[in-house]
């Protein structure tokens, strides 16, 4: 087990998913890991003004927003080198083709998993 | 005789015969109790499609006759093409004509020939329409074992080729000549009153016996023929069918008929000599002629002519071939090079056919020895056929015996049971004219109870009693009106001839003998001469002026002539040939005995006849003046003889010679006739055999033409079928949208259906191109590998296709085209639209995808749910009791929505999961007011799980924790940022005092947080003094309006 308590402390950590419920989950895990979390947004459009208003490490995107995919969000971070985690009930499968690359949680997730994925996301340097 | 219980009717046909079988079947009840055998000419290799065709006529099972198949009552079978067919014991046996055989002519015949033998009088022979002659000698076989015989007429339903029905007639073996349509009628008559008069020949009584001789008196008087000494069983049976064809029953109406009706007569005495034409009929008779006068005739015959016979009348030619055979023995015996010739004639040309081409089925051979059988016939599948060295004797010709010229030369004329059909007068005639025909000597044979008593002067009896004549020498004179002419006009000449010939022949013949007596007893004597002075006829006391001159024997007039009158005769003869008038001179005689001189009248005088053959009367009458004085020369030659003798008798020498040169000029004169004639006859020899292969030729055409018309009704039926089936095919096609294209082996578009255009952009004039080189808007390019691939292996392909434009998707099926015999013979490609199949799968796989997603985020939610409610409960019950709440929250509106697989859901029944328990009539403290709202999953469930939130807070501490507390729930649709939003209102009275609490519960929190958030709207809840209010707002993105409102 990864304590990534030391690695995440004082993270600014974008959430953007759309299921208020889900949101609060991961709120609180975040807090309880000394995190700063930045939303919950629950949209597209929302997250990406986020991106424009604050500033943040490290972006938890719920794949699937209902409505749309999160896609738009991810390309938009990966452009500004910004890591992020996607969550979603697919797995890698909500990938899509081209960005193999990026990493998936698949739902449901458990603490220690996600905690694990943000931990290999965050670059050394500022570890 | 065989009387089994089956009556089998035949039925034969070729050209044509399909309509008639159409009208026979249709008028046949199928309740009949007869039996069917259909025959129909048709080549042989093909499978009949008759059995079919005959089956939509009648009701009666029909069938294709098999070997072995048995003859049943109310039963259709039907005889396959190629084989021949026989009945043996009431079961078919059927043999296959090999291949490369010749066709076979006659396999009707064959067949109701062992129907004949096999069923005797049970038979029933029908003859339709068809060329040619085939089912004559059947029908005749039939006839002649009592059986019962039909052929189609021209009335009604015409034969389209009466060829054959009009063959069989024409020899005379056809009981009823009807319409097709009428022949179910007689022959359903017929049988009944067969049955009704069932062995009545085997009852004789006295009443029976009176009306048999009754009837033989009938005959005896209307045809001259005695028939009270034929067998009776024989006699009675041919009465018996002429009943049954006539429907009567009772034997004293039949003889009231026959007495009445001349025809009938005529008919029943055509019955009883039926059969008497077959082979060696009266055998005692063909064994004198093998025995005696076939060896006279090649003894006594012409070397230069050979041995001519002639028969007239000679029908279907078995009496022509039966002599053809003994003088064929004869001549192998006898190594005779004498050439044989047999006219065989008959009135009518169908007659003459069947005897032409001399085949015959077995029945008909009765009576032929084996070894005779295997020498002089070939036996043909369905028949014995008369071999080449028996049939060239023998010239068939069209020949009348009254109106025609006859033959002559004749050695041999065999003409029995001819004459019983004509009255005494044409029997007359046709006696002088065989009296002409034959040679000084020939021989004449006729029928029994035929005879020629009453021309004892020109036959004389052989042997009386098989009725052989032999002629006599005597001047016969062809009856008056007979003509030697041909081509038109005949019949004129024979309604004339017959006119000159009537009177009562009795009379005739009484006055001709007076007048003959008076002629020898009171009359000078006289000769009848030619004008080349031969005489033909002597009077009586002719001796004084005539002696018999040195010598041959000679009846010369002039060579026989006393008194040296030669010279005179012949001078007064030549006078009146040459002014046909009388010529009258008197001539001194002298009583040879007495030497007294009487004066004698010469009268030569033309007789009436034709010009070439003139004969002259010459009269030595009696005269009573003097010989007149002009004529001293005479005188003095009788009275004083001498010098004037001597000098009369080397005028006459003189005379003598040059008369001789003149004779010698003549014989080479005839001489030359003579082998022109020669010539003539080879010359007509040659057209003879020529005609004859002619014939032969005609029946090639005939019988081809004959199969070509059978082949065509059956092409014509299935044209008929082969449009249906096009049509259903056509009509498949069209219903089920399938589009199709029919490819030959190198991939060549040979059809295709109207659907395809949607797929290819081929048009009619596309035929022929390759598929290749047709556009097309799919997205498919494997095409012609996949083609070759199922030419390879002939495994179907199958693959789905999807339009270039994406438009449609189809199921395309590529598969080899077989023939019907199972050879692959190009490929035929369906396309099958599935783009709605195509819609549907897609649609499940994002109902799958979208269930998935939700199974996963419901499971995180309710990790999530746990998480939060652990935080903020004080101890595991009020956990539990919490945490299962929303858990149940959740499942109510989730249930609301998988009720209605995920539609829309009305906002009324989201309130009414959570708040059934407050609306029953005990508490009814809930209120809702609004318009119907169509929410859907995602509002639905947001909003299912603030009301449980508010529920919950309100049962534990707000208006429904006491029973006058009420909540009025008040929505509403209104238009923010012209959006529609729905506004609910949650308000809670008369419930305890509220405050808001220090810090929110985490059911507020959901309440607000998540509604908002999940939704994209607005929640605020306020804690009055009255109670709690709270208000939801949201959007309603989905515009469920123009849903049917529940």
């Amino acid at each position: 087990m990864i304590d990534g308590d030391a690695v995440l402390a004082n993270k600014r950590v974008l959430i953007v998913e759309d299921e208020m419920l889900i949101a609060m989950l991961i709120e609180d895990m975040l807090v309880d890991l000394g995190c700063e979390p930045v939303g919950p947004y629950s949209s597209v459009a929302g997250a990406l003004g986020a991106m424009d208003s604050h500033r943040f490490d490290l972006a938890i995107l719920d794949a699937n927003l209902g409505r749309e995919m999160i896609y738009p969000v991810a390309e938009r971070l990966e452009q500004r080198g910004i890591p992020f985690l996607l969550v979603s009930g697919y797995g890698q499968q909500a990938v899509p083709a081209g960005r193999d690359h990026w990493r998936v949680c698949t739902k449901p997730f458990r603490r220690d998993d996600l905690v694990r994925m943000m931990v290999s996301l965050v670059p050394l340097t500022s570890q | 005789m065989n009387h089994s219980p089956i009556g089998l009717v035949a039925i034969g046909a070729s050209a044509g015969g399909v309509e008639a079988f159409r009208q026979f079947f249709e008028r046949m009840p199928p309740d009949s109790g007869l039996a069917f055998v259909v025959m129909l000419h048709s080549p042989p290799g093909r499978t009949s499609l008759l059995p079919d065709i005959l089956a939509r006529w009648t009701e009666m099972p029909v069938q294709e006759g098999r070997d072995g198949s048995a003859i049943e009552p109310d039963r259709v079978l039907v005889l396959p093409p190629g084989t021949i067919a026989e009945l043996r014991d009431g079961y078919l046996s059927l043999r296959d004509i090999p291949i490369g055989t010749p066709r076979s002519h006659t396999p009707i015949d064959a067949f109701f020939g062992s129907v004949a033998t096999s069923l005797g009088d049970n038979a029933v022979g029908v003859i339709l329409s068809g060329t040619g002659q085939d089912g004559t000698l059947g029908l005749k076989a039939i006839r002649a074992k009592g059986g019962i015989s039909l052929a189609q007429s021209g009335d009604g339903t015409r034969p389209q080729y009466s060829g054959m029905p009009h063959s069989a007639i024409a020899a005379g073996v056809v009981d009823f000549y009807v319409p097709v349509e009428d022949m179910p009628g007689h022959i359903l008559a017929v049988w009944r009153v067969r049955q009704a008069t069932e062995g009545p020949i085997d009852r004789p009584g006295e009443d029976e016996d009176r009306l048999r001789l009754a009837i033989c008196e009938i005959l005896q008087s209307r045809v001259g023929h005695d028939f009270s000494q034929y067998k009776r069983s024989t006699f009675m049976r041919r009465v018996q069918r002429r009943m049954q064809v006539m429907r009567i029953t009772v034997l004293q109406d039949y003889v009231d008929l026959l007495e009445e009706n001349h025809e009938q007569t005529a008919l029943l005495f055509d019955d009883l000599l039926i059969g008497v034409t077959s082979f060696f009929r009266d055998p005692a008779m063909f064994d004198l002629l093998e025995k005696e006068i076939i060896p006279r005739l090649f003894r006594d015959a012409d070397p230069t002519d050979g041995v001519r016979i002639w028969i007239p009348g000679c029908a279907t030619g078995e009496e022509v071939y039966s002599l053809a055979m003994l003088l064929r023995e004869h001549m192998e015996t006898s190594l005779s090079s004498l050439k044989v010739q047999i006219f065989a004639t008959d009135i009518d040309e169908d007659a003459i056919g069947v005897a032409r081409i001399g085949r015959y089925p077995t029945a008909l051979l009765e009576g032929l020895s084996q070894k005779r059988r295997d020498r002089f016939f070939v036996w043909e599948d369905d028949g014995y056929t008369v071999r080449k060295d028996l049939r060239g004797l023998c010239t068939f010709a069209v020949h009348s015996l009254i109106r025609d010229a006859p033959f002559s030369r004749i050695d041999l004329i065999s003409c029995r049971n001819l004459l019983i059909y004509l009255d005494t007068v044409l029997q007359d005639n046709v006696i002088s004219v065989f009296h002409y025909a034959l040679v000084p000597k020939g021989i004449l044979v006729l029928g029994i109870s035929e005879t020629v008593a009453r021309h004892g002067d020109l036959f004389a009896p052989l042997d009386r009693t098989q009725r052989i004549f032999v002629r006599r020498h005597v001047a016969g004179v062809l009856p008056p009106g007979y003509h030697f002419r041909s081509g038109a006009g005949r019949t004129a000449m024979v309604a004339g001839g017959a006119g000159q010939l009537a009177g009562t022949p009795d009379r005739v013949r009484a006055t001709g003998f007076a007048i003959r007596r008076v002629l020898e007893r009171f009359s000078s004597p006289f000769v009848v001469a030619s004008a080349a002075g031969e005489i033909v006829h002597f009077s009586s006391q002719v001796g004084r002026f005539l002696e018999p001159a040195p010598g041959e024997p000679s009846a010369n007039l002039f060579e026989m002539a006393r008194h040296g009158w030669a010279q005179e005769l012949r001078m007064a003869l030549r006078r009146c040939a040459e002014t046909g008038r009388p010529v009258e001179q008197l001539r001194a005689a002298v009583s040879a005995d007495e030497g007294t001189i009487s004066t004698i009248r010469l009268v030569v005088e033309p007789l009436p006849g034709g010009d070439s053959d003139a004969l002259y009367m010459v009269v030595f009458a009696d005269a009573d003046e003097p010989a007149p004085p002009g004529d001293p020369a005479l005188f003095a030659a009788v009275s004083s003889g001498g010098k004037a003798v001597a000098d009369l008798e080397r005028q006459n020498r003189e005379l003598m010679e040059r008369m001789q040169s003149l004779s010698e000029e003549h014989a080479a004169a005839m001489e030359e006739l003579r082998s022109s004639n020669e010539e003539l006859q080879s010359v007509n020899e040659e057209l003879h055999s020529t005609n004859e292969e002619l014939e032969t030729s005609r029946e090639e055409i005939q019988a081809i033409n004959e199969e070509l018309n059978t082949v065509n009704a059956e092409l014509s039926v299935r044209v008929e079928q082969l449009n249906r089936s096009n049509g259903d095919l056509r009509n498949l096609f069209d219903s089920t949208n399938v589009a199709t294209i029919f490819l030959d082996p190198s991939m060549i578009v040979r059809s295709f259906t109207p659907d395809i255009g949607r797929i290819y952009n081929l048009i009619p004039s596309d035929v022929g191109r390759p598929l290749m080189d047709i556009s097309t808007q799919l997205i498919y390019t494997t095409l012609r590998e996949d083609m070759e691939t199922v030419l390879r292996t002939l495994q179907p392909i199958e693959r789905r296709l999807e339009r270039q434009d994406g438009s449609s998707h189809y199921l395309m099926r590529l598969l080899p085209y077989r023939n019907p015999d199972k050879s692959v013979d190009g490929l035929l490609i369906t396309f099958v639209d599935v783009t709605s199949i195509v819609a549907a799968e897609l649609h499940q796989k994002l109902l799958v995808d979208e269930l998935n997603h939700r199974v996963k985020n419901m499971l995180t939610v309710v990790i999530s749910l746990a998480t939060n409610t652990k935080r903020r409960s004080k101890s595991l019950e009020s956990f539990l009791e919490v945490f299962l709440g929303r858990i149940h929250a959740l499942n109510g509106a989730y249930a609301l929505l998988s009720r209605d697989a995920w539609l829309p859901v009305r906002l009324r029944d989201v309130l009414m999961e959570e708040l059934r328990p407050f609306l029953t009539d005990e508490r009814a403290n809930v209120k809702m007011i609004g318009p119907v709202v169509m929410l859907d999953s995602r509002v639905a469930l947001s909003l299912g799980l603030a009301i449980h939130e508010l529920t919950t807070n309100a049962v534990k501490y707000g208006a429904l924790s006491v029973l006058t507390g009420n909540v009025d729930i008040a929505w509403a649709v209104e238009a923010r940022d012209e959006v529609p939003n729905l506004v609910l209102r949650w308000t809670e009275r008369g419930g305890p005092p509220v405050s808001e609490p220090a810090a929110r519960g985490f059911g507020m929190v959901l309440v607000e947080r998540a509604f908002a958030h999940d939704v994209g709207g607005h929640a605020e809840v306020v804690f009055s003094a009255d109670g709690v209010v709270a208000t939801l707002t949201a959007p309603l993105l989905t515009d469920f309006s123009k849903e049917k409102p529940g």
